[in-house]
């Protein structure tokens, strides 16, 4: 099923979701925001593929999230104490605060998935709508629309690394750094004449050439993106001040 | 006649989208020239990366020499396999032509020898552009970095070649000399395939061809 919402709606949910991951550091509100971005993912998604890119997503940070929280499992020293080996020490408080930080970790990951799904021209209308000055909203998607194309271009690279029989794990740390080295320069220097690609088509598009620019498209608010967008800040402001 | 590939009843899609193949059958000699063709969008890149082990998930079987493509690590596919694929980016690696030779022919285990320089240089050569071997990547135009992604085709003549719309933005010299590498390739009963637009480029060298349509093979001659 396609997402009815707006963008607007979209990026209002997705800004109060993260604040309160961010603030709120405990399991309920982490675990309360899974499900809530899931519901979301689902209705903006066909339901199939997105669980399936977000599983291969989380697969790849599984790693990050367990290390994280193993670090702060060790690291935390105030609470109780429910296992103690000489120095090693291990607390409920660090338990709580390690699987909270896993939770916002995920939580993170699922509400860049909501913000990923939006186009660049949906954002641009999207702030538009909002009165952001043009070269800023440009900056933003500019930034976001990067993002995929990194990760891309990553997965080329890594893949550049397999025709060429190169395993990365059975080298030594110094020739993994050349490896390192060797993929990093082409995406450098590609991406700088990306930026100056780019720079030309802005000037043979006329950017700022006039203050005011026109808009073919433009996205109107419904009834129940006022009432989610409502829900969401009472939502967010209940959770903030009274939880 | 001995296959190195042997597809049957493929069928593929990319996870949440239309599919590519429905019911694909075809046998890939592993000698002579094969070509396959097909219009934009027909799925000769995702035929590539299926038979390089790149793209999985697929339905029905591709045996590579009686093996079971799926059942054979990237390494070991690698090991009989050179596949150049058709994206500029993200094929080359280092910063020079000779450089990025170097890391296809050592692969940071093996140390440098000058009889390896040597064959770096003959093979720039071969594709016209010894001039440009220390020429930093980002300098050269799309068709010199296509003739250096080319370049490393005479350095595994042992190997098959998979070659993906090869002369893309090469000018006639350089499809001249792919041709020609091609050629001599074909002269010791090697195998090579391409897949490409303009099959009317390789008719002089093409032992067998293959066209998909629709997920399909539609022709084959």
């Amino acid at each position: 099923m396609k997402s009815t919402l707006n963008t607007r709606t979209i990026i209002i949910i997705a800004l109060a979701l993260s604040s309160m991951v961010v603030i709120r550091q405990n399991i309920t509100t982490q675990i309360g925001v899974i499900v809530i971005a899931l519901i979301l993912l689902a209705l903006q998604n066909d339901r199939r593929a997105i669980f399936t890119r977000l599983t291969g997503r989380l697969k790849h940070f599984w790693i990050a999230f367990l290390a994280i929280m193993i670090l702060q499992i060790l690291f935390r020293r105030d609470g109780e104490i429910i296992f103690q080996f000489h120095i090693l020490k291990i607390t409920e408080t660090g338990i709580y605060y390690g699987i909270t930080v896993a939770l916002r970790l995920i939580n993170l990951i699922l509400i860049a998935g909501l913000l990923f799904r939006i186009s660049s021209a949906e954002y641009m209308l999207a702030f538009k709508a909002w009165h952001i000055p043009f070269e800023i909203s440009f900056l933003i998607t500019t930034v976001i629309r990067f993002i995929p194309d990194y990760y891309r271009l990553f997965i080329a690279y890594r893949e550049t690394l397999y025709l060429r029989n190169i395993e990365i794990k059975k080298l030594s740390i110094k020739n993994k750094l050349s490896v390192l080295v060797a993929l990093l320069i082409p995406v450098l220097t590609a991406n700088l004449a990306d930026v100056k690609t780019r720079s030309v088509a802005l000037d043979l598009k006329g950017f700022r050439l006039y203050p005011q620019r026109t808009y073919l498209h433009e996205t109107r608010l419904k009834a129940h993106d006022y009432l989610i967008q409502l829900l969401t800040m009472v939502v967010f402001l209940f959770v903030i001040l009274v939880i | 006649m001995n296959y190195l590939y042997r597809i049957s009843n493929l069928e593929f899609a990319y996870k949440g989208e239309v599919s590519v193949f429905k019911d694909l059958n075809m046998v890939i000699p592993q000698q002579g020239i094969t070509v396959i063709t097909g219009k934009n969008g027909s799925g000769k890149t995702t035929l590539c990366r299926l038979l390089t082990g790149l793209a999985s998930g697929y339905r029905g079987s591709i045996l590579l020499k009686d093996r079971k493509l799926a059942e054979l690590n990237l390494s070991s596919i690698m090991g009989e396999i050179l596949y150049i694929k058709q994206d500029l980016q993200g094929n080359l690696m280092g910063i020079t032509p000779s450089e990025d030779l170097k890391i296809w022919q050592n692969r940071y285990i093996d140390t440098d020898t000058e009889e390896k320089g040597r064959l770096r240089k003959e093979a720039l050569s071969k594709l016209g552009i010894e001039d440009l071997q220390d020429k930093p990547l980002w300098e050269l135009s799309y068709g010199q970095k296509r003739r250096s992604m080319l370049s490393v085709l005479p350095l595994f003549f042992d190997k098959y070649w998979i070659i993906d719309e090869p002369t893309a933005s090469l000018d006639e010299k350089g499809i001249e000399l792919l041709v020609t590498l091609i050629e001599k390739k074909r002269e010791k009963s090697a195998g090579v395939l391409i897949l490409t637009h303009r099959p009317g480029l390789f008719l002089k060298v093409t032992d067998g061809s293959f066209s998909i349509t629709d997920g399909k093979i539609a022709g084959e001659s």
